[in-house]
């Protein structure tokens, strides 16, 4: 089986401006983030899977077939645009209807899949409301329902929690982690917030610049960085001493000292270090680094 | 009040609007150009000709879409960027509000529509070049002409600033009244010609200088009853443009 | 647990194992959605009230005349099918004007647009499908008034089945003029449409465009003879009446825009229509009517199919 989406070479230039680079991956089943700043090209390259727009050159494939050139591919996509898109004056139970007809399923299922979809994104009591009632959360959650109403293989989610309180925001990123975890339906997200893909994807794919500057698993990203703070009371020396005698390099901030930890079996060492140095433990808090850290690493690389 | 009435002004003579009524403004002078320009000095078919310019295309056709056009957008515009509130909650009338409201969509409106109209009819009542030399013969015809638009403008805009006011779908509903109801129905059922804006115009235009405009005499009513039409229903509309505006809930 | 009390309720997620008909049902529903936008159904009543009542002012003519016609028991005075399409052009228009943009602007207006293009639909496949959509709307339209007409006529006349006989080539030739006029009132009103996202701004055009060119035509190409004898008023004979723009004046009569179908529906139907206009456009070779309604039809047609292949989201 072709990977979901592929990417090869790909390239789109608008004149002069180039909005992607030659980008090259693959998107398997499970939740993947595209991170990146505004600009970077998240949004091209999402066009570019869903055949809104063309490559200039290379390639970008949904399972093994180009969506520009042929429309019937994206029969098991979903697409969750950033802007508006739903109509004011009907209901979301007739929007979706139709919206699942559209995505080639017969009215009669069509009916079954919108009601069965609403009740999924919680939108159960509401359906037979026009939209143009909705508030911002509830229209949110009906355009996440349009993308999923005829179940796809795939979803394609722009900017998910753009314009939502945190409240909201939270709810999303829970509807978002189900749909991928408990629907099974794999999902691209592309944010520019590191919260929203650190807490919710698998994988993650960062863009800088119209270029993948990272690629891998999400704990990846964040084990590899992880920083354990431990605040003691006293002999501070002596721990660090301790430390490096377990050959763990620390440095001290303030009443803390602060380690970076490479993997779990340090851990035991920590604490044997803490014992021997008979220092009065405060606190030991893992501080993860937060995916803001790659995109300050990024550019050196 | 003046700075609102400056404001609605300009807002209202946007680019793109003010190139689309200025073409239509121009029509009739260019048909009054062109075809007094290929007529004959003492061809039979002057005077009909310019009945036939002034009411059919200006006063049953560019008058209403002008109008409409700016009159529905005066508070549209408020309406869509939620920005009556700031209008709203100034502690002034609410007559104060409307008035300039109103006075914006005339005077853009009006202006462009009576100089139109005006120069439409010295083209047409004389042969091109001899303009002036006929100015004074018609004077009466072409003051009529310019007094029955005015009045037009202001009783459509009256209607049509209410109309913008109420509905979102304000032109759908003008464009059915314009053309169903005083277009098509009132040449069928003479009586809703008492009951019509064009109807009002036409007639203070046959009304003030009869001579001229003789041929329209079959599709007008009584003069007074124009004029006391006209006013009533510019008086009506807007007591009901202020009401609406006072009993709304502002978003 | 007990027996009673053993139904289980899944209320997990079911994946959609259905049949999925592709893209011949995409197509499908743009076009069953447009008709039902077009006549606001599934939605509230402010959307309905213009369909409503368009739709209405449309069928009256054809009402009124049967009944009347019944009344009268003579059919010979009433205006027939060759002439109902001149009677409802106007009406048409308006209808068209107002109802077509609700096809196009809304979508764009309000990004649907970009859902619909991100599913087994070409770009030319939903503007195919909304214009589709309108035109079986106006179909049903003018049909139902022409039906209107032809029952109250069979049932009028004396002898409804010799009137059968007599008359029923009136039924293919109301059929064809008024795929005609509906293709007609279709197209313009929707590419227009294709050009702006306030479906007001488009209504105003259309009916500005269609309306302001009838007087234009009246004033370049017909002459009012009568008034002008009025007129004279030193008792000499009047001139012969000459309009404006002399011998090319039935050139100029083709700038009634909604007159353009109707000069196709004269060489349809065998009677004569004695309106000015088509007098005047009578004098043309017949192929100078139906070119010109082509060009009417098939340019906007294209400028609507191509504006919408290089619609950017």
């Amino acid at each position: 089986m072709p990977p979901l989406l592929e990417a090869r070479e790909l390239t789109k230039r608008y004149g002069a401006t180039i909005a992607l680079e030659s980008v090259d991956f693959q998107i398997n089943e499970g939740i993947t983030g595209l991170l990146g700043p505004n600009g970077a090209g998240k949004s091209t390259t999402i066009k570019l899977f869903l055949g809104l727009i063309g490559p200039t050159s290379g390639s970008a494939e949904v399972l093994g077939e180009r969506p520009y050139e042929s429309v019937e591919s994206r029969t098991r996509l979903g697409y969750m645009p950033e802007h508006d898109c739903l109509p004011a004056s009907v209901t979301a139970a007739e929007f979706l209807t139709h919206m699942a007809q559209v995505s080639g399923i017969p009215p009669a299922h069509a009916r079954t899949r919108a009601a069965d979809i609403l009740r999924h994104v919680g939108l159960d009591e509401e359906r037979y409301r026009s939209i143009g009632e909705y508030s911002t959360g509830m229209k949110q959650r009906v355009k996440l329902a349009q993308a999923l109403v005829h179940d796809p293989l795939l979803v394609l989610l722009d900017e998910p929690t753009a314009g939502l309180d945190p409240g909201g925001r939270e709810e999303m990123l829970a509807l978002v982690r189900r749909t991928g975890r408990e629907f099974g339906i794999s999902i691209l997200l592309s944010s520019h917030l590191m919260g929203d893909v650190e807490s919710i994807c698998d994988r993650i794919i960062v863009l800088e610049g119209g270029r993948v500057t990272e690629e891998g698993d999400v704990s990846l990203f964040t084990q590899e960085t992880q920083t354990l703070y431990i605040d003691v009371d006293d002999h501070l020396e002596e721990l660090v001493a301790a430390l490096s005698k377990r050959s763990i390099a620390a440095t001290v901030d303030g009443l803390s000292v602060v380690v970076e930890t490479e993997n779990d079996e340090q851990y035991d060492a920590i604490r044997d270090a803490i014992v021997e140095s008979d220092a009065r433990l405060r606190r030991l808090a893992p501080r993860r680094h937060g995916l803001t850290d790659i995109f300050r690493r990024a550019p050196n690389e | 009040m003046l700075v609102l009435l400056r404001i609605s002004v300009r807002q209202l003579a946007s680019r793109s609007r003010l190139i689309l009524i200025l073409l239509l403004a121009l029509l009739p002078v260019g048909l009054a150009a062109l075809v007094s320009a290929t007529l004959n000095e003492d061809s039979t078919s002057n005077g009909e000709f310019i009945s036939t310019l002034l009411d059919g295309l200006l006063i049953a056709g560019i008058l209403p879409i002008v109008t409409m056009v700016l009159a529905t957008a005066s508070f549209g515009n408020e309406l869509e960027d939620r920005t009556l509130s700031y209008i709203v909650l100034k502690p002034v009338p609410r007559w104060l509000i409307v008035l300039p409201k109103l006075l914006a969509s005339i005077i853009v409106g009006g202006l462009v529509l009576i100089a139109s109209g005006v120069v439409a009819t010295l083209l047409g009542a004389s042969s091109l070049g001899a303009v002036l030399l006929v100015l004074d013969g018609n004077l009466q015809a072409t003051l009529a002409v310019g007094l029955a638009l005015f009045a037009g403008v202001v009783t459509y805009a009256a209607i049509f600033t209410w109309a913008g006011l109420v509905s979102t779908r304000a032109i759908a509903f003008a464009l059915v009244y314009v053309f169903l109801w005083e277009g098509l129905i009132s040449s069928f059922l003479g009586g809703v010609r008492y009951l019509s804006v064009r109807g009002y115009t036409l007639s203070i235009l046959h009304g003030l200088d009869d001579k001229s405009f003789g041929p329209l005499g079959e599709r007008v009513i009584e003069f007074p009853a124009a004029l006391v039409g006209a006013a009533v229903t510019t008086a009506v509309f807007f007591w009901l443009t202020v009401r609406r505006l006072r009993r709304m809930d502002v978003p | 647990m007990s027996e009673a009390q053993g139904e289980v309720f899944d209320l997990g997620y079911r994946h959609y194992e259905g049949p999925r008909e592709g893209r011949m049902r995409a197509r499908k529903a743009i076009w069953i959605n447009g008709v039902r936008t077009a006549l606001g159904i599934g939605r509230g009543w402010s959307s309905k009230a213009l369909p409503i009542l368009l739709f209405i002012a449309v069928i009256t003519p054809a009402v009124v005349i049967s009944i009347a016609a019944a009344t009268a028991g003579d059919l010979v005075d009433f205006p027939r099918h060759d002439a109902y399409y001149q009677i409802i052009s106007t009406l048409l228009v308006i209808f068209s004007a107002i109802i077509a943009p609700e096809l196009l602007c809304p979508d764009r207006r309000d990004g649907v647009i970009s859902l619909y293009l991100v599913r087994p639909l070409s770009p030319t496949d939903y503007v195919i499908g909304r214009w589709l959509a309108f035109l079986s709307v106006t179909l049903a339209l003018v049909y139902l008034g022409q039906v209107v007409l032809f029952t109250g006529f069979v049932l009028a006349a004396e002898e409804p089945v010799n009137y059968l006989r007599d008359n029923w080539l009136d039924v293919p030739r109301f059929l064809l003029a008024g795929l005609v006029v509906a293709i007609f009132t279709t197209t313009i009103p929707l590419t227009v449409s294709a050009f702006t996202t306030r479906r007001a701004y488009a209504a105003a055009f259309v009916i500005g465009l269609f309306i302001i060119s009838i007087p234009v035509a009246g004033i370049l190409s017909i002459c009012e003879e009568d008034h002008g004898r009025q007129r004279n008023e030193f008792g000499q004979e009047p001139e012969p009446c000459r309009p404006p723009t002399g011998e090319s004046a039935k050139w100029f009569a083709l700038i009634n825009l909604s007159d353009v179908p109707i000069h196709v529906n004269d060489l349809i139907f065998p009677e004569e229509n004695t309106s000015e206009f088509a007098q005047l456009v009578a004098e043309l070779p017949s192929i100078v009517p139906v070119a010109w309604y082509l060009l009417l039809t098939i340019g906007p047609g294209f400028v609507l199919w191509w504006r919408y292949r290089r619609i950017s989201i």
